[in-house]
């Protein structure tokens, strides 16, 4: 196995231990209520970047590309639970990589 | 309930885990597989991705480790930029290792195994053995496809490899959209506080965010905007007590 790609796993393993075993180690000093908050409310203030950051990261990478495709997760998030995520995925992305390369290309 | 009877449970809610988790799978599969390619630019073999993505399971870390050692950018340097993309996964590690009551290796692994993916897949109500079938099936799909796209770069002929530039956007749009479905969740007037409220303190977190993506940049948003959100949101929630 490369020095590199040593060095690379001893890297995202420290990483991996500091942002996700450390913190699920961490005992929570604190009341029934804030533990209620923790578990309910701090999901969806991830959720909420999380969105947002998917969406803004493609229109930024590719701004007419990826806002073909954001758009079209809009318009089919009303359907998304009928026709199935995964057919709500593909759509989208069948729109962006229309966007991206055009018909004849596709 | 009889041994069956709870065997049979434990299928059925492993089965119900696995159909949130496979169709994330699919849509890692071709960004893995990018990954892959891009790996084997600069002559990285299918066992070190192989053993990579288990032992240092972080998609976006990955990828900017291969970014940054091209561009001959130093290693304490890199660190502390992986470091601080992965930091979103601080509050997602402690509210998602919570519940799980383990012992503390099995709790090490299971969170070592926490994704943006198997965060959003998840749900408040998995055991331990759902949320153990969600967060392998993500390693798995993950690894499996960077070892796929290794082996396969070779046989992808030049004309096609513009097609790979388009290759994250399905992930980003399953996250997108797994977010949204449990945000919108979470609007649904069922949760004893006013929807209003609620809407508001959603929408001041998604202006917030985006003001702070603006200004602090894509790798350095995440822990202030979470926390501001978070702020909100239990603001909210205490004045509607």
């Amino acid at each position: 196995m490369s020095t590199v790609v040593v060095i690379g796993i001893v890297m995202l393993v420290a990483v991996s231990l500091i942002v996700r075993v450390a913190p699920a180690f961490i005992p929570l000093p604190v009341s029934n209520r804030t533990i209620e908050k923790i578990d309910t409310l701090l999901p969806v203030a991830v959720f909420i970047n999380l969105g947002a950051y998917c969406a803004v990261s493609e229109i930024a990478a590719r701004p007419i590309v990826g806002g073909a495709g954001v758009a079209a997760l809009f318009l089919l998030f009303p359907v998304a639970k009928r026709i199935g995520l995964v057919t709500t995925v593909a759509s989208a992305t069948a729109v962006y990589l229309f966007a991206a390369h055009g018909p004849l290309t596709l | 309930m009889s041994v069956q009877s709870q065997a049979v449970s434990a299928r059925l809610r492993v089965s119900q885990a696995l159909g949130r988790a496979v169709p994330v799978g699919i849509a890692l599969f071709p960004v893995g597989m990018l990954f892959g390619v891009l790996a084997d630019q600069v002559n990285w073999r299918a066992h070190e991705l192989l053993v990579m993505g288990v032992l240092a399971f972080t998609g976006s870390g990955q990828f900017a480790f291969l970014r940054f050692i091209q561009e001959d950018v130093g290693y304490p340097v890199i660190f502390f930029i992986i470091l601080c993309m992965n930091l979103r996964y601080i509050p997602m590690s402690l509210s998602a290792s919570r519940p799980l009551k383990l012992k503390a290796l099995p709790k090490a692994a299971m969170a070592h195994c926490v994704s943006d993916e198997s965060y959003a897949a998840e749900s408040r109500e998995d055991d331990v053995t759902q949320r153990l079938a969600v967060r392998l099936t993500i390693v798995a799909a993950w690894t499996g496809s960077t070892v796929v796209g290794v082996l396969a770069a070779g046989l992808i002929p030049e004309t096609l490899r513009p097609y790979f530039i388009g290759l994250t956007f399905p992930i980003s749009a399953l996250l997108f959209m797994l977010s949204a479905f449990n945000v919108v969740a979470f609007l649904k007037p069922n949760e004893g506080w006013p929807v209003t409220g609620r809407v508001a303190a959603v929408a001041a977190g998604i202006a917030i965010a985006l003001v702070l993506m603006a200004v602090l940049g894509m790798r350095y948003f995440w822990i202030p905007s979470i926390a501001v959100s978070f702020g909100i949101l239990s603001y909210v929630w205490e004045k509607s007590q």
